[in-house]
């Protein structure tokens, strides 16, 4: 099933590394930003199933990514990628409302399964309220 | 980088010296002490020689004193004045018997016409001498009416004093008058009777006590009249010369001003004191010696004051001083010991505090090291967090671009070493981030529930990935345990790695159970993997033991973790099943933590 997936970061190489290895590895959509401040602005234009963010960016910062989705749509899982070694950062994005992170450098593998499982959260999670919604 | 301190290097030279300063000011101190002691010992002892001075002087009165009243005895007797023979002869035998030999050389009874004399000599033999003794300046004295019942003391005449040769004589004359009652004279006459006379030896009356005197271990008295010759001295030969003479004649090289003038002036003017001088020898020993005298007059005329000789009492100084030296020197070696103890305990205190100046050195220098350490580390850590994008974006397209290459060509060939050496910078990043790595104290109290959910929450997708199921199990409300959170943090994600590790190959449960015991909170970290064996058992907490294969891990996690929860004054046992030993159902391994509560704050 294709779903849209927002990506922020504002190396533009890591942007096409992880947007080559969605759109040749998925069915899926990706938008991809290297200017984090347009969030709104795409959020706006795009129903997002999944934000992936790179935790420090210039002009904001992972942690402001997650509450701005959440604002916006509770449902929309947000993966943050850190930086290895940094276990502290990578705990806090989780206790503030992450659906996971990445630590670079990563293998394409786990950026892959971690898609697959955000998204699959994400239907359950809508199922769950549309059973519950009726 | 060298530093010098030329200060510091200055206070073991500045104190060798002020301690050399002290040893010679205590030194000089002795040595002012000594003389003080030395002048106050002398003087002691002069008075003593004084004293003993005046003994002698009060013993030669005494005995000029009986001679007198055994004269004045005789004079009463009846026989003597009536000059009866032969009960004259017997009356004066008694009465030289009765004197010390040697004193009395003989007594003389002129009669009162002065032209016949009756002796006695030594002997006990009497005769008759013819003469005119009338002339002799005793007998006028003795004519004076006024000078009746009186005693003089006097230089013999010539004629005497040439029968008993040059030794220093005095005679003792007292007038006689009839005035004694006997059978013959039942009414005395009253006359003058002529004069009755002792003929004495003055060097033995002096010698008698003063050759027994002795002062200090080698001091002697020696005794001078009125002229300054001497009456009693050690050397014989020096008995009847002048004092004044006799001396240089003894040793002529010697200079005796020192010894003359106290003569000459204090004791020949009847005078008694102490002194000091130089002499010209000591008993056997010849050459200048310096010498201690205390002296005293004799009185040896109670009618005529003037009338005196001198007593002396002689020691060298060197007898006083060697007795003080030597107690000196044992007090000075006394203090030298006690200086010397002083020091050394000073010298070992100046080493002790070296010594923990060289550890605090040591110490500061280990913080520095430490410190610089601890910013390289910030820095690596920097480096380390950058240089991982850029190693994710190569990796990253280098996996892209292989997938779409085919195995056998030499462009696939290529990127497998750009892979390769990507691979091998992310291990070095890795091993820098380890090590800037550093631990920072925050807390000292931890919420054991929060770090177990923070551990979980941080591995639960990576175990899913696995095929591992999370099972937590919390007691609610727990009190706060000792601890860092962050090393506690350290200790369960280290578990949980080990429990991921064991059950990597088919899957598992990992539990994690927290509870309350016996006044400790216990967390139990299990698992279903292989277990661990027996054998190794009692060294997995060891550091470097590790059961995994070479390079995936280093040993360290246990022990590290085991003096994490040591520190917080906890502790970590291991049970274990492992699935190769004999009569295993169940394997696996539980890690079970006990960690104290932090004291409620009263």
């Amino acid at each position: 099933m294709q779903e849209k997936i927002l990506i922020l970061d504002d190396e533009v190489d890591m942007l096409t590394l992880l947007q080559t290895i969605i759109s040749t590895k998925t069915p899926h959509d990706v938008v991809a930003t290297n200017n984090p401040l347009e969030l709104e602005e795409l959020m706006a234009a795009d129903a997002f199933s999944l934000v992936i963010s790179d935790l420090k960016m210039l002009g904001r910062d992972g942690l402001e990514v997650i509450d701005l989705v959440h604002d916006k749509d509770a449902t929309i899982p947000v993966v943050i990628i850190t930086a290895y070694g940094s276990l502290e950062s990578a705990q806090e994005v989780v206790r503030h409302g992450a659906y996971d992170y990445i630590t670079k450098p990563f293998r394409k593998e786990q950026v892959l399964i971690t898609i697959e499982r955000a998204l699959e959260w994400r239907r359950i999670t809508l199922e769950n309220m549309k059973l519950k919604g009726h | 980088m060298k530093r010098f301190y030329p200060a510091r290097r200055m206070v073991p030279l500045v104190g060798m010296l002020a301690t050399a300063l002290l040893l010679i000011f205590a030194f000089v101190l002795g040595l002012v002490s000594f003389g003080k002691m030395r002048q106050v010992v002398t003087e002691e002892f002069n008075r003593q020689q004084l004293v003993l001075a005046q003994n002698l002087a009060a013993l030669i009165q005494q005995d000029l004193e009986f001679l007198r009243r055994e004269l004045t005895v005789l004079n009463l007797s009846p026989s003597v004045q009536y000059s009866e023979s032969p009960s004259l002869g017997s009356r004066l035998r008694v009465t030289l018997r009765s004197i010390q030999a040697g004193e009395l050389l003989e007594i003389r009874r002129v009669s009162s016409t002065g032209l016949e004399a009756v002796v006695l000599d030594r002997a006990g033999v009497a005769h008759t001498e013819q003469g005119r003794f009338g002339d002799d300046p005793y007998f006028a004295w003795a004519l004076a009416p006024r000078n009746r019942n009186r005693i003089l003391l006097d230089e013999p005449p010539a004629y005497i004093q040439a029968r008993f040769g040059p030794r220093p004589l005095l005679i003792m004359a007292t007038p006689q008058y009839q005035d004694s009652p006997d059978e013959a004279h039942p009414r005395p006459t009253g006359r003058f009777a002529g004069v009755l006379l002792f003929v004495l030896d003055a060097s033995s009356i002096a010698s008698r006590f003063a050759e027994h005197a002795k002062s200090g271990a080698t001091g002697y008295a020696w005794v001078i009249d009125e002229e300054g010759t001497f009456l009693a001295h050690p050397m014989p030969s020096f008995v009847g010369k002048n004092a004044f003479k006799a001396r240089p004649e003894f040793n002529p090289a010697m200079g005796f001003e020192g010894i003359n003038t106290i003569m000459r002036d204090r004791m020949l003017k009847g005078q008694e004191g102490t002194g000091s001088y130089v002499s010209g020898w000591h008993r056997q020993t010849v050459g200048p010696i310096h010498k201690l005298i205390g002296f005293c007059p004799v009185h040896i005329d109670p009618d005529r004051p003037g009338r005196l000789w001198s007593v002396a009492v002689v020691a060298p100084v060197s007898e006083v001083h060697g007795l003080v030296a030597s107690l000196f020197m044992r007090q000075f070696f006394m203090q030298a010991a006690i200086v010397l103890a002083i020091l050394a305990g000073g010298l070992s205190l100046v080493r002790l505090e070296r010594h923990w100046t060289q550890i605090k050195k040591q110490r500061e220098r280990e913080v520095n090291l430490s410190s610089r350490l601890a910013s390289l580390g910030m820095l690596a850590a920097g480096v380390a967090h950058e240089i991982n994008n850029p190693i994710a974006i190569i990796l990253g397209f280098a996996d892209i671009l292989l997938e779409k290459t085919s195995p056998d060509t030499e462009a696939y060939a290529q990127l497998k070493i750009i892979e390769r050496q990507g691979l091998a910078c992310k291990k070095i990043v890795e091993n820098l981030g380890r090590f800037a790595r550093i631990p920072e104290q925050r807390d000292e109290t931890t919420d054991l529930n929060e770090e177990i959910h923070r551990a979980v929450a941080m591995v639960t997708n990576t175990l899913l990935t696995d095929k591992i199921q999370c099972h937590v199990e919390l007691q609610e409300n727990l009190p706060r345990v000792m601890g860092d959170p962050q090393g506690i943090q350290q200790v369960l994600l280290n578990l949980i790695t080990n429990a991921r590790g064991a059950m990597k190959k088919e899957g598992g449960v990992l539990a994690v159970y927290s509870r309350r015991e016996d006044g400790r909170v216990a967390v139990a970290v299990t698992d279903t993997g292989h277990g661990i064996r027996k054998k190794d058992l009692g060294r997995i907490f060891d550091p470097f033991f590790t059961t995994k294969a070479p390079g995936e891990g280093t040993g360290l996690g246990l022990s590290i973790s085991h003096g994490i929860i040591e520190k917080a004054g906890g502790t970590i046992t291991v049970e274990s099943r492992h699935e190769d030993e004999a009569g295993t159902e169940h394997p696996g391994t539980t890690f079970t933590i006990h960690l104290p509560i932090v004291p409620q704050e009263s």
